[in-house]
């Protein structure tokens, strides 16, 4: 309501003046006199600003121009530089987005390089539809990778976000803007993301002294369908569908091996090593998240955010392709967001961050193990920074 | 004979989800709230409506600027959303 009434106010006063006025002591920079296109002032005013600034500011610099700057150019696009110094992206519809990305934990380091196309919606004169989407490029390299079989960090590494090994991926995106001028803001997103990657396992089998090494490759795919719909000062919802194939490699876990005693009154000792082959077992996800809030209320509901989430989750047999005809789990999530407006001290200096909790619920539908138990209950925690805040 | 103008909206704080800009009707900014949503192109002499809307979650600060030259020469406005949603009109 204080936005639309200073909304109307200014309108009614800009509309009254004609124009935006100047900030003060910032003065009229001098007219070339030699232009030959002179201001085509929609004032009836003659002269609005009679001030002659008392210092005439000689303009050494000579600076013949000899174009008279016409600008004819009929596309809308090119932008100056604002004077903050913040660029703006030329060209308007094509953006590059390139990124790199060095993680250090301990004694493993991830690289992740990476780019974006970003296509800026493209809106025909008009009309309300527009098109755009992003072309995105990812590879993840672990530099180090310690211990035998690359188990041993294993778990320190997946804490860390590592990979565990190379990955190249592709991202796709279309999305479709339908927002007008009044109403709803409505948008639909589409995008697929896939990713490979190789990486070389060590074992050595009980009964032989020769290591074995073999090389697997890993895949992964992910297909996001989003529609976003914002009621202004009433809901904003966006049910989306997620799935997701995943088919990873990853190594046995090693084992202790006891290493008798040379003499009577030494103790056994033992190494680790790993004994069996690296396994696989293909996965698909389907998640099927509804986030909404409902901007309405006074000061708490509006920052609150609800997402009530189920995931079913289904395993092929190990080494195979199709991820039917195993384990199937389901599982409920309720998850509550807050979005911080600034002044909680989070986000100081930060836009869009998300702090989440959710319980969840597991029911195992079928493959359960002997003796594991039907449901399975637990909590998640996210803050996040710099994400849109209906994205799962 | 045409003018060329500058029209950007910008996150300070909150959350922002969805930022549009129309320009004499027609759509020109079409982005969601990160980063800088920056549009430029040449108007008409004749007075300029210029329809700003956004949309957040509750209360959200934002920039925006404009410039004009000649007639609003870097304009500055911050803003903030009511019940996730904050709508601007100039007349130029």
């Amino acid at each position: 309501m204080i936005a639309a009434l200073l909304g109307v106010a200014l309108a009614a006063s800009l509309s009254q003046a004609g124009v935006l006025a100047a900030p003060p002591g910032d003065p009229e920079p001098p007219r070339d006199p030699r232009d030959p296109e002179p201001e085509p002032d929609p004032l009836p005013e003659p002269d609005p600003l009679p001030e002659p600034d008392p210092v005439p500011a000689p303009d050494p610099v000579p600076d013949p121009d000899p174009v008279p700057d016409p600008d004819p150019e009929p596309d809308p696009g090119t932008d100056p530089t604002f004077p903050d110094g913040v660029p703006d992206p030329r060209r308007d519809r094509l953006r590059g987005a390139p990124n790199v990305d060095i993680d250090l934990t301990g004694r493993s380091s991830t690289v992740a390089l990476g780019g974006d196309l970003v296509f800026l919606p493209r809106c025909k004169d008009g009309k309300d539809a527009c098109n755009g989407g992003r072309l995105g490029f990812t590879a993840r390299f672990p530099v180090t990778q310690e211990g035998p079989g690359g188990q041993g960090r294993a778990s320190v590494d997946a804490l860390g976000g590592f990979a565990s090994s190379w990955r190249v991926g592709f991202i796709g995106e279309y999305l479709r803007d339908v927002t007008a001028m009044t109403g709803p803001a409505v948008v639909y997103q589409v995008g697929l993301d896939v990713d490979w990657g190789v990486q070389t396992f060590r074992w050595v089998p009980p009964g032989e002294a020769r290591e074995r090494r073999d090389t697997r490759h890993s895949a992964k795919g992910l297909f996001r369908f989003l529609a976003y719909v914002h009621q202004p000062r009433r809901y904003r919802i966006a049910p989306q569908l997620l799935v997701r194939y995943d088919r990873n490699w990853s190594g046995s876990n090693p084992v202790g091996i006891v290493v008798p005693a040379a003499s009577a009154d030494a103790p056994d000792t033992t190494y680790d090593a790993v004994i069996d082959g690296p396994q696989t077992r293909p996965v698909v996800t389907f998640t099927l998240p509804v986030p909404f809030t409902i901007q309405r209320g006074g000061k708490v509901l509006p920052q609150l955010g609800f997402g009530p989430t189920v995931r079913y989750a289904i395993a092929g047999t190990p080494g195979g392709y199709n991820p039917f005809g195993s384990g199937q789990t389901f599982r409920g999530e309720l998850w509550l967001y807050w979005y911080p407006t600034g002044q909680e001290g989070l986000d100081v200096q930060r836009t869009n961050v998300r702090i989440g909790v959710a319980p969840y619920v597991d029911v195992f539908v079928a493959g359960r193990s002997p003796g594991q138990p039907r449901t399975n209950f637990g909590g998640l925690v996210e803050v996040r920074v710099g994400i849109r805040g209906y994205e799962y | 004979m045409a003018r060329r103008m500058n029209l950007r909206l910008r996150a300070i704080s909150g959350t922002i989800e969805r930022f549009y800009a129309f320009v004499d009707g027609k759509k020109r900014i079409v982005a969601d709230g990160l980063g800088d949503a920056t549009w430029s192109g040449d108007v008409d002499d004749d007075e300029i409506v210029v329809r700003v809307r956004v949309f957040g979650v509750g209360r959200a600060k934002y920039r925006l600027s404009l410039d004009l030259p000649g007639v609003a020469d870097d304009q500055n406005l911050e803003l903030w959303t009511d019940q996730g949603y904050g709508e601007m009109e100039l007349k130029i």
